[in-house]
C-alpha cells in the first residue's frame, strides 16, 4: 500500500536549484535509502518531507492527503539527525517520552511506552541518567528510541550514524533494521555511505546534483545502473565507452566479441563488474580469447583477491574468491575472460 | 611536584590579597552601623548598640515600604525586559537580516548614554502623559538602562542554540509554544540568570532617575536613604547602606535560586 | 510561509525597538530639540543656540569637563590595566594548577564587587578614605601619622581620588568578565609552544595582547562612558567646585524652575557627542586592528 508520495518536487535556494523534479512513492513499511554524494540535495529533500523547509513546487502526499503546508509537528513523522540532539535537561526516560508528552499522553503511559522502546534499543536501566552521562553511540540509541516512541507514520533519518565510529555504525545499522522490521515503520534513510545504504534499504533512490538518477533495489542499482554517473557513484569499477556492432564491442582499450549478443549498432557504456571478470595465466594457451593483460596489483581482502590488470594502458578491476582465484603473480601476463555485462546506451548520440 | 606547589602558593596568596581588597570596605561600614561614640584615632568604636538600627526600622516605618517598592520596580522591569529580550536576542543571534547592525547599536547604546540624560529630555513628555511621580513612570525610566544587559546575556545564550534543537522537537510533534517552553527556555536559563541579575542590579542602582521621574513620590531605598548618606549621622547612613546591600544580594540570590530550582531538583550541573 | 520567514526577525525585534525608540531615542531627541528651544509638545518653536553659547562660554563648564574627563580616563585606564592583568594571571595560573575549584573560587571572589550597587560602594569608600575614616585610623595605629590633618584629603578633593578608587574597585571585575572568556578560547598549547621557543611569560602576554585588544577596548569604552557621565558616585564623593559634569547638568536642570533647563540639556547633548565621537574612534581603530589581525591569518 502506498503511504507517501512525492510528486514533482523542486526546490531552489537563493536562485540555486537544489532539487529538480523529484518524483517517487513510498510503500508502507518500506525502507527507502536516499543515496547521493554530499551536496546532492538529499538532506534538503528530507527536510522538505519533514516540513522543516517550505515547499514551493510540487506536492507531498500522505496517503490521499496533501500535506505541503502542514507544519512539521502536525505531520506525525519523526526525524533523527546526525547529532543525537537529546535534550540535556531531561532524563533519558523523559527524552524518550518527549513526543508522547507533546501529544499530552497520560504520564504513566508515556513512561511505560518510553521504557519499552528504550529496552528495544538496548538501553534498559539507563532511564534515570542524563544525556551527558552517555557515550555518543548510546545517545544515538536513545534518539532512535525517542523517534520510534512517537509511532511515526514515517521515520526520517538524516545520516544519523555518520558521527559514530565505524564499528558502532555497523551495530546501529543492524539495530535500525531490527527495530524497523519489528515495528513495521516506514522509513526514509539519507546517507552518502554506499555500504550503509545497500545494507539497510529495500529500495534506493540515487540522487545526484538534485536529480533522481535511479530508483531500484540495491541489487538492481549495482548490477544494472541506469547511467554512467550512477555506475560511477555506486562504485562500479570497469566502465568503458564504445560501440557495438552486432556481437562485437569496440572501445579505445579493447575489442571483444561476446557470444549470443546481438545489439545492432549503438554506442554507449559497457559496465563489467569485477567479480564477473576472470583470468587465466598466459602460459596456458587459450586460442579463442584475444584479451590479454598484465597483473599490476594484487590485494588480499578477507575471502577474496582484488586485482588490477593493465589492459593496453587501461585499468581493469577483477575480484576472485580465494578458492577459485587463478595462481598469478604481480607482473604476470594473463588472459582475461568477461562474464555477464551491463550496457548503458548513449541516448544523446542515438543513431 | 615542587613546581606545582609553587603555583598553588601563588593561587593561595592571590586569593588572600583579593579577599582583603574585596572585604576591607565592609569593615568600617559594619562597625559604624553598630557604633557608639567612635572618635578619631580609635580603630574600633568604644561601644556598640542598636541605636541606628532602631532609628531606621522603628522610628522610620517607611523603610519596609521602600524595600518593597524597590524590589517590585526591579522585578517588573526585569520581567518586561525578559519579554522584550527573548525575541530580540533570538533575531540578533540567529537570523541574518538587513539593518541588524543598526538595531544592535540601538540596543547597546543605553550602555553609553546614561538614563539621566534621556530622562531629562523626556521629562516634559512624561509630565504631559501624567507619568511623573508615578511608579509606572519610574518603571519605564528604568527599562532603557537595564535592557541592554538582558539582551546581551540572551544573545550569548541564543548563539549556542542551533535551529536543529527546535527542528528536532518539531519533528517529534512539539508546536511553537511547546518548543519555546521545553527546548528554548531551558537552554536560556543560564543566560536568563545573568540577564535578570544585571537587570535587577542596575534597577536597584538608580537614584537620580527615580528621584527625577518619581519626583520624590516614588520612595525606593536609594531615594529614601540619600539624604542620610550625603551628610548627617554616619551610623544611620551605614545602616541604610547595609539594608540596601543585603536587599540587593538577597534579591540576586533569590532570583538565581528560583531559576536554577528546576535544574537543581534534577541534579544537572549548570 | 516564505514571507513570514523574511519578516520574522523584524517582528521579533519590534517590541524592544519600539520601547527604546520611545524611551531612549525619544529622550535624546527631545533633549536635543528642547536644548535649541523647540518644544514639540507645546508647539513653541523659537530656534536658538543661546543655551550652547552660554554653556560653551562658561568657565564652570570647561572646569567640570576637564575634571570629569580626568577622573573618567584615569579610572578607565587603571581598571583596564588591572582587569587585564588579573585575567591573564588567573588564566596563567589555571593552566599551571591542577583542579579548577581553586581558580574558580578566585574568580568568584573577585566578582563580588559586580554585585553591589555603585551608591553602596561609594559610601563604603567614603567611610574608608575620608580624613577621619578607617584608613586614617589604621595609619595612626600603625604610627604613620599623628594628627588627623596629616592624612591626605581623598574625599571631596579636587582630584576625585575616592571617586577613582570606587570606580576601579567596581570596574576591574567588569573588565575581567569580558576579557577572561577571550583568554579561555586561546589554544592552551600556544603557551607551551611559546615557552619552548624561549618566550618569557611577559613576551607571551604581549604576543597575545592584540587578540585581547578588542574586548579590552570595548569593555574599557563602556567603563569610560559610564564613569564620564554617571551622577551618583561623584555626587556623593565629589568636590563642590568644579562639579562633575553630570552633577553640573542636574544642578542646571533642577535649580530655580526652568531657568537653566536648556543649558542642562545642552550639556547633555555635548556629553553624548563627546562619547559618541570617542566611540567612533575606538570602532575605527578596532576595524583596522581586525583587518591587521585577519591579515596575520588568525
Amino acid at each position: 500500500m502506498t503511504s507517501f508520495q512525492l510528486q514533482h518536487l523542486s526546490y531552489a535556494y537563493e536562485d540555486k536549484l537544489i532539487l529538480r523534479d523529484i518524483h517517487f512513492s513510498i510503500q508502507e513499511g518500506e525502507r527507502i535509502g536516499i543515496l547521493g554524494p554530499s551536496g546532492s540535495g538529499k538532506s534538503t529533500l528530507l527536510n522538505i518531507v519533514a516540513g522543516l523547509l517550505p515547499l514551493k513546487q510540487g506536492v507531498v502526499l500522505d496517503g490521499e492527503k496533501e500535506i505541503n503546508d502542514l507544519p512539521p509537528e502536525k505531520r506525525e513523522m519523526a526525524m533523527m539527525f546526525q547529532q543525537p540532539l537529546l535534550f540535556p535537561h531531561l532524563t533519558i526516560l523523559d527524552n524518550a517520552a518527549f513526543a508522547l508528552k507533546m501529544r499530552k499522553v497520560a504520564k504513566k503511559q508515556q513512561h511505560e511506552q518510553a521504557k519499552e522502546w528504550l529496552a528495544a534499543v538496548g538501553m534498559e536501566g539507563m532511564e534515570k541518567r542524563y544525556p551527558h552521562e552517555l557515550s555518543g553511540g548510546q545517545q544515538q540509541r536513545v534518539a532512535l528510541a525517542r523517534a520510534l516512541a512517537a509511532k511515526p507514520n514515517l521515520l526520517l533519518l538524516d545520516e544519523p550514524f555518520s558521527a559514530l565510529d565505524p564499528e558502532l555504525r555497523l551495530e546501529m545499522r543492524d539495530l535500525v533494521q531490527d527495530v524497523q522490521q519489528k515495528s513495521n515503520t516506514t522509513m526514509i534513510f539519507v546517507t552518502h555511505d554506499r555500504d550503509e545504504a545497500f545494507a539497510i534499504a529495500d529500495r534506493l533512490v540515487i540522487l545526484i546534483d538534485g536529480m533522481v538518477k535511479q530508483i531500484d533495489t540495491p541489487r538492481q542499482c549495482y548490477e544494472t545502473p541506469a547511467s554512467p554517473e550512477v555506475a560511477n557513484f555506486i562504485g562500479c569499477k570497469n566502465i568503458f565507452y564504445g560501440m557495438w556492432e552486432q556481437d562485437t564491442f569496440t572501445s579505445s582499450s579493447f575489442v571483444h566479441t561476446f557470444q549470443h549478443a546481438n545489439m545492432g549498432k549503438v554506442s554507449g557504456w559497457l559496465v563489467l563488474r569485477p567479480e564477473t571478470i576472470s583470468m587465466t595465466s598466459r602460459t596456458t594457451k587459450h586460442e579463442n580469447a584475444p584479451l590479454t593483460a598484465k597483473v599490476k596489483n594484487i590485494q588480499y581482502r578477507q575471502g577474496y583477491y582484488d586485482y588490477i590488470l593493465d589492459m593496453n594502458g587501461t585499468n581493469l578491476h577483477s575480484r576472485q574468491f580465494t578458492e577459485s582465484a587463478a595462481n598469478v603473480q604481480m607482473g604476470d601476463e594473463v588472459t582475461v575472460q568477461f562474464g555477464t555485462y551491463h550496457f548503458i546506451e548513449d541516448e544523446k548520440k542515438g543513431e | 611536584m615542587l613546581k606545582k606547589n609553587k603555583y598553588t602558593l601563588w593561587v593561595v596568596s592571590l586569593s588572600f590579597v583579593l579577599l582583603f581588597i574585596v572585604c576591607i570596605p565592609f569593615v568600617p561600614l559594619i562597625l559604624m552601623s553598630f557604633s557608639v561614640h567612635w572618635s578619631w584615632p580609635d580603630l574600633f568604636p568604644s561601644g556598640y548598640d542598636l541605636r541606628a538600627w532602631e532609628y531606621v526600622f522603628l522610628s522610620n516605618t517607611s523603610i519596609w515600604n521602600a524595600v518593597w517598592m524597590t524590589v517590585v520596580i526591579a522585578f517588573v522591569v526585569t520581567f518586561i525586559n525578559i519579554l522584550l529580550s527573548i525575541p530580540a536576542a533570538n533575531a540578533i543571534a540567529r537570523f541574518k537580516w538587513k539593518g541588524k547592525a543598526w538595531i544592535e547599536l540601538l540596543f547597546y547604546a543605553p550602555l553609553i548614554v546614561p538614563p539621566l540624560i534621556t530622562s531629562m529630555g523626556i521629562y516634559l513628555d512624561f509630565l504631559r502623559y501624567g507619568l511623573i511621580g508615578t511608579v509606572t513612570g519610574v518603571i519605564l525610566a528604568h527599562i532603557a538602562p537595564t535592557l541592554p544587559y538582558m539582551i546581551r546575556a540572551l544573545v550569548i545564550s541564543f548563539q549556542t542554540l542551533s535551529f536543529d534543537w527546535e527542528n528536532q522537537a518539531a519533528t517529534l510533534g512539539a508546536n511553537g509554544w511547546q518548543r519555546l517552553r521545553y527546548v528554548v527556555i531551558p537552554h536560556l536559563v543560564p543566560g536568563l540568570i545573568v540577564g535578570c541579575s544585571l537587570s535587577m542590579l542596575v534597577s536597584f542602582s538608580q537614584y537620580i532617575v527615580t528621584l527625577l521621574i518619581g519626583s520624590g513620590k516614588v520612595q525606593t531605598i536609594p531615594v529614601l536613604m540619600f539624604p542620610y548618606i550625603s551628610g548627617g549621622d554616619q551610623a544611620i547612613g551605614s545602616v541604610f547602606i547595609m539594608v540596601y546591600t543585603i536587599m540587593t544580594l538577597l534579591s540576586l540570590f533569590f532570583m538565581q535560586f528560583i531559576l536554577t530550582f528546576y535544574y537543581r531538583r534534577k541534579g544537572i550541573p549548570l | 510561509m516564505n514571507m513570514w520567514q523574511k519578516i520574522k526577525p523584524y517582528v521579533y525585534v519590534l517590541p524592544a525597538v519600539l520601547m527604546l525608540v520611545m524611551l531612549f531615542l525619544g529622550g535624546i531627541l527631545q533633549g536635543l530639540l528642547q536644548s535649541v528651544g523647540v518644544y514639540v509638545a507645546s508647539s513653541t518653536y523659537s530656534l536658538s543656540f543661546e543655551a550652547y553659547r552660554s554653556v560653551l562660554l562658561s568657565e564652570d563648564f570647561w572646569n567640570s569637563l576637564t575634571y570629569s574627563l580626568t577622573i573618567a580616563s584615569t579610572s578607565t585606564i587603571v581598571s583596564m590595566w588591572i582587569g587585564t592583568m588579573m585575567a591573564f594571571a588567573t588564566y596563567y595560573l589555571s593552566l599551571r594548577v591542577s583542579g579548577g575549584t581553586k581558580i574558580k573560587s578566585v574568580i568568584r571572589l573577585q566578582q563580588l564587587p559586580l554585585l553591589l550597587p555603585h551608591i553602596a560602594v561609594a559610601y563604603m569608600f567614603f567611610l574608608l578614605f575620608t580624613q577621619s575614616g578607617w584608613i586614617s585610623r589604621l595609619s595612626y595605629s600603625l604610627g604613620w601619622i599623628e594628627q588627623i590633618d596629616q592624612f591626605p584629603i581623598l574625599v571631596h578633593d579636587p582630584y576625585g581620588w575616592s571617586i577613582i578608587f570606587t570606580y576601579v574597585w567596581k570596574e576591574v571585575p567588569f573588565i575581567f568578565l569580558l576579557v577572561y572568556p577571550v583568554l579561555l578560547r586561546l589554544e592552551p598549547s600556544w603557551m607551551q609552544m611559546a615557552r619552548v621557543h624561549g618566550a618569557s611569560i611577559r613576551q607571551y602576554f604581549f604576543t597575545i595582547f592584540s587578540l585581547l585588544l578588542p574586548s579590552v577596548l570595548t569593555s574599557g569604552y563602556i567603563v569610560f562612558a559610564f564613569t564620564f557621565t554617571a551622577f551618583e558616585v561623584p555626587y556623593l564623593l565629589g568636590v563642590t567646585y568644579p562639579k562633575h559634569i553630570a552633577v553640573l547638568s542636574y544642578q542646571y536642570y533642577s535649580s530655580g524652575g526652568f531657568d537653566f533647563r536648556e543649558e542642562a540639556l545642552a550639556v547633555n547633548i555635548l556629553l553624548v557627542i563627546i562619547t559618541a565621537v570617542l566611540g567612533l574612534l575606538i570602532l575605527r581603530s578596532l576595524k583596522k586592528l581586525q583587518w591587521h589581525v585577519r591579515g596575520a591569518r588568525w
